[in-house]
C-alpha cells in the first residue's frame, strides 16, 4: 500500500486509514480486549461523565475548577482507551471493515441513536423546568453531555462485544 | 411478515483450511476480512454473505456446495 494511501484521512469519521488498520490488528495489550476490562471502562466513563456534569455541586468554589479539569482530562484519556478497546470499529469507515464488522458497527449505531433519543428526551424534560440552569460556568455540564454523545457508540460496542480470543485460538 | 428464526448453515471452512495448511490469518488475508471473522465463521457464530462465501470457496479452491450446506456434512461440521 502506498504511503500516500496510508495517510488517507476520513473526514466524516475523523480517523486515519493507518490508525484504523493498526487498531484492527493490534495485540500489544490483550487485556484491553477482554469484556470485563471493557465493561469496567464503560462504567468508569459513565461515572466520570456524571461527576463532570455535577462538578459544581460536588466542589466548593475553589475546588470546583480543579475537580472539573481533572475529571475532563481523565474522561478524554478514557475516551481514547475505550475507542482502542473496540479497535475503532465504531469510528471506522465501511471500506476498512469487513462485512461482519460493518454489521456490528451498524447495529451499535442503531442502539446509540435510541439511547441518545432517551438522553435528549430527559434533557429536554429538565430544560423546560423553570429552575433549570446549565450552571455557571456552563462548560462542565455541556462538556459531559458532549463526551457522552461522542463516546456512546464505543461504550455500547465495548459493553456488548465478547472477550477476544488470542491469535493462537483464533 | 413475522421474523423467522434463521436456518442453520453448515460449513467445512476449518477442515478445508487445515487441509491446505493455512492459518486463519492467511485465509483472512486472501478473502479480505479480519482474522477473527474466520474464527467466528468456523465456530458457527457468523453466517457469511454470498460474496464472502464465494471468495472463501475460491480461496480454498472448492465449489460452494462442498463448503457450505443447509444440511449437516458427513463427519460433522459447524453450523451458522
Amino acid at each position: 500500500m502506498s504511503e500516500q494511501k496510508n495517510k488517507t484521512f476520513f473526514w466524516i469519521e475523523g480517523v486515519f486509514r493507518r490508525e484504523v488498520e493498526h487498531a484492527l490488528s493490534a495485540n500489544r495489550y490483550p487485556a484491553l480486549y477482554q469484556q470485563p476490562v471493557r465493561r469496567t471502562m464503560v462504567a468508569l466513563y459513565a461515572a466520570l461523565s456524571i461527576v463532570l456534569a455535577l462538578a459544581q455541586s460536588i466542589g466548593t468554589d475553589q475546588t470546583f475548577i480543579y475537580i472539573a479539569t481533572v475529571t475532563a482530562v481523565l474522561l478524554v484519556t478514557l475516551f481514547i482507551a475505550l475507542r482502542l478497546s473496540v479497535r475503532l470499529i465504531a469510528d471506522a469507515p465501511s471500506e476498512l471493515l469487513d462485512e461482519r464488522l460493518v454489521a456490528i458497527r451498524d447495529r451499535t449505531y442503531l442502539s446509540a441513536y435510541r439511547w441518545l433519543s432517551l438522553i435528549f428526551g430527559v434533557w429536554v424534560g429538565m430544560a423546560i423546568h423553570p429552575d433549570f440552569s446549565l450552571g455557571d460556568p456552563w462548560w462542565p455540564t455541556v462538556g459531559a453531555l458532549a463526551m457522552i454523545v461522542a463516546g456512546l457508540p464505543s461504550m455500547i460496542l465495548a459493553w456488548r462485544l465478547p472477550s477476544e480470543r488470542s491469535r493462537g485460538e483464533d | 411478515m413475522s421474523r423467522q428464526k434463521e436456518e442453520p448453515v453448515f460449513n467445512r471452512v476449518e477442515e478445508l483450511r487445515l487441509a491446505r495448511d493455512l492459518t486463519r490469518q492467511q485465509l483472512a488475508d486472501r478473502v479480505g476480512v479480519h482474522y477473527q471473522t474466520i474464527g467466528y465463521l468456523e465456530r458457527g457464530e457468523y453466517s457469511p454473505s454470498l460474496i464472502l462465501a464465494l471468495k472463501i470457496a475460491k480461496a480454498l479452491d472448492v465449489e460452494i456446495p462442498e463448503i457450505f450446506s443447509i444440511k449437516p456434512f458427513k463427519g460433522g461440521a459447524r453450523n451458522v
